[in-house]
């Protein structure tokens, strides 16, 4: 662990009765970095950002926000971190004023920077035109942007997020990711959510847990490099699945009850390979359309393991 | 950190119209109660006391009366301003702000706590004035009505520690306000039957906290009753904070 080392996670498990939540879990974040944490609906994000947080605790493993141990020392590490949950913990009965002005209390703000640091929280989140509206009566856009004002309130070096822009419409999701594009710039942040794009738009390194284990841990730009190349294929004949399957560098050929091929592979010579079978078999290739080999991708390779050949890579081809 | 909590959780009973509401129904309710007492003592008892070598007074046969009732319409309010301050803060997730701050469980509790015992306190003395103002009237001994104050506000201020812990039980309001009551009339039944000629118990009178503000009532400090008072708050209090460390362990 470096001085820049804001999160370090060792060894996290943590079980529901029968349940195993999550399983030694370990990761770090870097000061600086953004970092995605992506999984299916029970796969135990909300389980490790409950545990990070200090909403629950683990029953083996620890946190270290900062170099402070969160069990051994909840109240300095937790100054060092800002959580927005997936459902923002508002007052619904207090104006955007009054509810910053708590979060900062009870996040040990001195009273002669309150007023300053809650100024300066509303212009950042571009909240200055609701600043006195009860929070009841605002938009759910404006409510996360609240909820995601009170996690940034006390300038703490880490922001975790969890699903920032759920149950918006496109219009207030692309508002909130603006804001979290900025954010980023000052903060480091870890955020929860299932929509890719926004992952592949704002972060750096993304983590995927599956049944409570950490599958895949990279950063973005080794992803884009290191993964496997995909291709569509159309033929007037009718190739064999297998002969496909046999080429040098292919990894996996799905095909679609419309006649589509799409095959990954990893070796440049396999486009080649497969023009001169064509020939030499009459499959009568007619079509080779590259396909984007996006996080979704990769997201499914690592968490769906059943059929992994089939369903999930012909997406709607 | 706990002044803010209690702050908060001040501000939030009391800038919705609900609290008003329900401090504008509890006095009109005490209002009316007395009247009731004062058109008693007048038409009924005043005549029989001229019999008696050392009659009560107003204080005990009027306001100790008066002070029974606020302690109970005090209690029955309690429930509602606990559900308010912890349940619905859970059900509606924004307890999450105050466990992920840096502030400990027992600055949780006593911070809530706190903001229930001011309107305890707040409740106290604005029924407590009615029964001052017959001061301008006729005498009445202060002394004792101070000390029958101190019970309402103890029986009030106790019951607001098992309330709060009732409310931290569970995320649904009605559910908390339905086992609040419950309790309440588990108290009830405990000074009913403990107090009952055929099935009379000390042990059931100890515990109900009903015979321990009747004490305090007389106008006498009973130690024994500030005593159990200051337990039973001890013990709530704590119970509430071993509950919120452990809802973090399940």
């Amino acid at each position: 662990m470096t001085q820049d080392t804001l999160l370090n996670v060792n060894g996290l498990s943590r079980s529901f009765n029968a349940t195993v939540a999550i399983q030694n879990l370990s990761f770090e974040i870097q000061r600086g970095e953004v970092v995605a944490l992506l999984g299916t609906n029970g796969a135990g994000k909300s389980t490790t950002l409950n545990i990070i947080t200090g909403n629950l605790k683990p029953d083996m493993g620890e946190v270290l926000i900062c170099g402070e141990n969160l069990l051994v020392n909840p109240k300095l590490a937790k100054q060092n971190i800002g959580y927005l949950p997936d459902t923002p913990p508002l007052y619904r009965e207090l104006n955007v004023i009054e509810y910053l002005r708590f979060a900062a209390e009870i996040h040990g703000i001195e009273k002669r920077k309150l007023k300053k640091q809650v100024e300066k929280v509303i212009q950042e989140c571009g909240l200055e035109t609701v600043r006195r509206k009860l929070i009841a009566k605002l938009s759910k856009g404006f409510q996360q942007r609240v909820g995601i004002a009170q996690s940034l309130v006390h300038e703490p070096a880490l922001v975790i997020l969890d699903e920032p822009t759920i149950g918006l419409d496109p219009l207030q999701i692309q508002e909130i990711r603006t804001l979290l594009s900025e954010l980023s710039q000052h903060h480091s942040v870890l955020l929860s959510t299932h929509l890719l794009s926004e992952v592949e738009s704002s972060c750096d390194r993304v983590l995927i847990i599956d049944q409570g284990c950490i599958v895949l841990d990279q950063s973005l730009k080794e992803l884009n490099k290191s993964s496997a190349k995909r291709v569509k294929l159309r033929f007037q004949g009718s190739p064999n699945v297998e002969q496909l399957k046999a080429i040098r560098g292919c990894e996996s050929v799905s095909c679609s009850q419309f006649g589509n091929y799409v095959c990954r592979y990893s070796d440049m010579g396999f486009l080649q390979q497969i023009q001169i079978l064509s020939i030499e078999n009459d499959w009568q290739l007619y079509e080779i359309s590259p396909l984007a080999d996006n996080l979704e991708r990769v997201f499914l390779d690592f968490v769906v393991r059943d059929n992994t050949s089939t369903n999930h890579d012909l997406g709607n081809y | 950190m706990i002044w803010a909590i209690t702050k908060n959780n001040l501000k939030r009973v009391l800038l919705t119209p609900i609290a008003w509401i329900l401090y504008s129904v509890a006095l009109f309710i005490l209002g009316l109660l007395l009247l009731i007492l004062l058109n008693n003592f007048y038409s009924e008892i005043q005549e029989k006391l001229v019999h008696l070598e050392r009659p009560p007074g107003l204080t005990d046969l009027v306001i100790a009366p008066y002070l029974f009732w606020v302690a109970i319409l005090g209690i029955i309010l309690v429930p509602l301003f606990a559900v308010r301050s912890s349940t619905e803060e859970r059900a509606n997730g924004a307890n999450m702000l105050i466990s992920s701050a840096p502030v400990s469980s027992s600055q949780i509790v006593l911070g809530k706590y706190f903001a229930l015992l001011l309107l305890a306190l707040i409740f106290t003395l604005i029924s407590s004035s009615f029964a001052l103002m017959l001061g301008y009237f006729t005498k009445i001994d202060y002394g004792k009505i101070a000390i029958a104050c101190l019970g309402v506000f103890l029986f009030i201020a106790s019951y607001n520690a098992a309330a709060l812990f009732i409310a931290n039980l569970t995320r649904i309001p009605l559910i908390a306000t339905a086992m609040n009551y419950a309790l309440l009339l588990m108290f009830l039944m405990l000074y009913m039957s403990g107090s009952a000629s055929a099935s009379s118990s000390e042990l059931f009178l100890y515990l109900s906290n009903l015979p321990h503000m009747t004490e305090l009532l007389k106008g006498s400090i009973d130690t024994a009753s500030v005593a159990y008072f200051l337990l039973f708050t001890i013990l709530f209090i704590g119970l509430n904070i071993w509950q919120l460390n452990h809802r973090r362990t399940i």
